[in-house]
């Protein structure tokens, strides 16, 4: 399989709650030269309420995936969803150990081969294409969109099993973001906790730790919040309007990273996907294009004062001067 | 210091021997000593001059009530129970004693405001081996398991290990501190067991029934229907009878690491036997 090639694991928001990130992802990847093979007859890996009962059962699970990998003959698997990434590759270190392999097996009775590997869509694109391409491809670019990273708690962490950016203040969404073209504000709560599906049993939870994401977002003047995390997303985008009804003054879009990738590549709204977002993401584009528009025209300022400084320069050198006395004059003037 | 001439566990929680008294102030009442023997004492007649109730309406009945007016539930550390201490650092692969108590998990801690003990306090709980404390806590339960605490640990302790070990055993004791919590993880798998995928119309169904709060999160559905972001119905896959048996496996308890340990053992004498009958 080339480097270029990756199995697929879409995970069960992808059908559902997060078809915006499946749509523009696959587009996004095709547009890069990646190749996606879906694994076939997927199954859940059990996520968060998985690993609650018993890691083995996490694992398990997340093993089945594996092996429906290995029938297609697929070993190197991408996910955007950083909760399956986190369930498969935990499965992946904890089976390296014999006895819980064994008990694993026990589970599934399907013994599973060596040499699988697990990554998420973020980090094949940061790491394995890398910004330089991704920049060449921009056709529509970002400029004059205020945006925050958010990357939620599963990204980096545990950092000895994710081994991806730095676990505290991870850089490669913002990267990202800065090779669109956006201006990307530095974010306190990059990697705080969102709630997660703690939503449903404790209900005061994301109001209370998604609100003050969304509230330092609108205080710091963010056009949108990027994510990369279809339940981040979901608590901070669909729970928005809870959120507010407790008392948060702001609106802020939350699209995904490769939603904005799909905009700026130049792709069509069917691969952007903005409409399925809770938030209208319009009014970010509309102060996008205002600060565009402002930032043209200042750089056509700057550029046409320096062009009547070169040319006043150009002036007094082509009087007959010498070169020493013309800088005299102009320190003379100073 | 004169010894009080009281036999048993001392306020550090390690014995005194048989015959060695621990020490205290002379003549004053026995702070923390049950004189029924090592077991926990939670009752107020056995409780010190200090601790008085708390005004407040609390969950703990004894409570100790400091000059500034907080309350702190009193803890005695008599009663260690080790095989607990022992079953939590198996089940998680840390050393609880490593914590030396710095609070930096629980300065970390997303979830702190809904707990009853900080995360800190319940690593303290298990080191004081105090089983029943740890595992009817609500805040085994509340864990978001976002990992802060195990990144920010100085002693390099996966502090959400730990916990997420604590819920196990926790539901394998069967006390579920918080109940929507329990009833949110059945949904769930009920849902992947039947479907093989989990099927978010369906887990919210299932969690209505299962808590009975039937309105739970529904003014969010017409911001989700009418953009086919949540299906009726769920994608089945072809294996989801595979995905139930691994569920059912679990269930009857195939996974059980004595069970494999010992089938591991006897495969492997089996193989020794086959390689010396070869030899033979």
């Amino acid at each position: 399989m080339s480097k270029a090639t990756f199995g697929y694991f879409p995970g069960c928001s992808g059908l559902g709650t997060s078809l915006e990130y499946e749509r523009s992802t696959r587009a996004v990847c095709r547009e890069l030269g990646l190749t996606l093979w879906d694994i076939p007859d997927w199954n859940c890996c059990g996520s968060t309420p998985a690993h609650t009962v018993d890691p083995v059962l996490s694992s398990a699970l997340s093993a089945r995936v594996f092996a429906q990998g290995e029938t297609a003959g697929i070993r190197d698997v991408v996910t955007p969803c950083p909760s399956c990434l986190s369930n498969l590759r935990n499965a992946l270190e904890h089976m390296e150990d014999e006895l819980f392999a064994a008990r694993v097996e026990a589970l599934t009775e399907r013994p599973l081969e060596a040499g699988h590997s697990v990554k998420s869509v973020l980090q094949v694109i940061v790491e394995d294409i890398g910004l330089d391409k991704v920049k060449e491809r921009v056709r529509r670019p970002l400029v004059g969109l205020r945006a925050v990273p958010y990357y939620g708690c599963l990204m980096t962490r545990p950092e000895k099993i994710m081994r991806f950016d730095d676990p505290e203040n991870p850089q490669s969404l913002d990267l990202l973001l800065q090779a669109l073209g956006a201006e990307v504000l530095p974010f306190p709560l990059k990697v705080d906790c969102c709630g997660g599906s703690l939503g449903i049993p404790v209900r005061e939870s994301v109001p209370r730790l998604s609100g003050r994401i969304l509230e330092l977002a609108g205080e710091l003047g963010a056009d949108v919040i990027v994510v990369a995390c279809p339940l981040c997303q979901m608590n901070l985008d669909l729970r928005q309007g809870q959120i507010r009804a407790k008392g948060l003054d702001y609106t802020v879009p939350v699209p995904y990273f490769t939603q904005l990738m799909a905009y700026a590549f130049g792709l069509g709204d069917e691969e952007a996907a903005f409409k399925l977002l809770a938030e209208d993401i319009s009014p970010a584009f509309s102060c996008m294009q205002r600060r565009a528009g402002e930032i043209k025209a200042e750089e056509a300022r700057v550029a046409a004062l320096a062009a009547q400084k070169a040319a006043a320069k150009a002036g007094r050198t082509g009087s007959g001067q010498s070169q020493a006395k013309s800088a005299g004059a102009a320190g003379g003037e100073a | 210091m004169q010894p009080c001439g009281r036999l048993g566990r001392n306020l550090r929680g390690s014995r005194t021997a048989e015959g060695v008294p621990c020490h205290r102030r002379p003549g004053s009442a026995p702070v923390f000593a049950n004189p029924q023997g090592l077991s926990p004492v939670r009752g107020e007649a056995n409780a010190p001059a200090f601790v008085r109730k708390c005004k407040k309406q609390c969950a703990f009945k004894l409570r100790n009530v400091t000059k500034r007016g907080e309350c702190m539930e009193t803890v005695l550390l008599n009663g260690r129970d080790d095989a607990f201490i022992r079953a939590v650092e198996e089940s998680s692969g840390q050393v609880v004693a490593r914590c030396y108590q710095c609070g930096n998990c629980t300065a970390g801690c997303p979830m702190s405001f809904a707990y009853d003990y900080s995360v800190s306090q319940v690593m303290r709980l298990i080191q004081a081996g105090q089983k029943d404390a740890v595992l009817s806590s609500k805040a085994v339960w509340l864990c978001a398991a976002c990992n802060t605490c195990s990144q920010r640990c100085p002693n390099e302790i996966n502090v959400a290990g730990v916990m997420d070990a604590c819920r196990q055993m926790a539901r394998r004791e069967k006390k579920f501190a918080v109940r929507a919590m329990r009833a949110f993880v059945d949904a769930f798998l009920d849902s992947v067991k039947f479907n093989g995928r989990s099927h978010e119309v369906g887990i919210m169904a299932l969690y209505m029934l299962y808590t009975g709060r039937v309105w739970t999160d529904v003014e969010l559905a017409p911001k989700v229907l009418p953009k086919g972001k949540m299906p009726l119905l769920p994608h089945r896959i072809k294996g989801r009878s595979e995905v139930a048996a691994i569920i059912d496996r679990y269930k009857q308890g195939l996974s059980d690491p004595e069970r494999v340990r010992a089938r591991l053992a006897k495969d492997a004498g089996a193989e020794s036997g086959k390689g010396k009958e070869a030899v033979s």
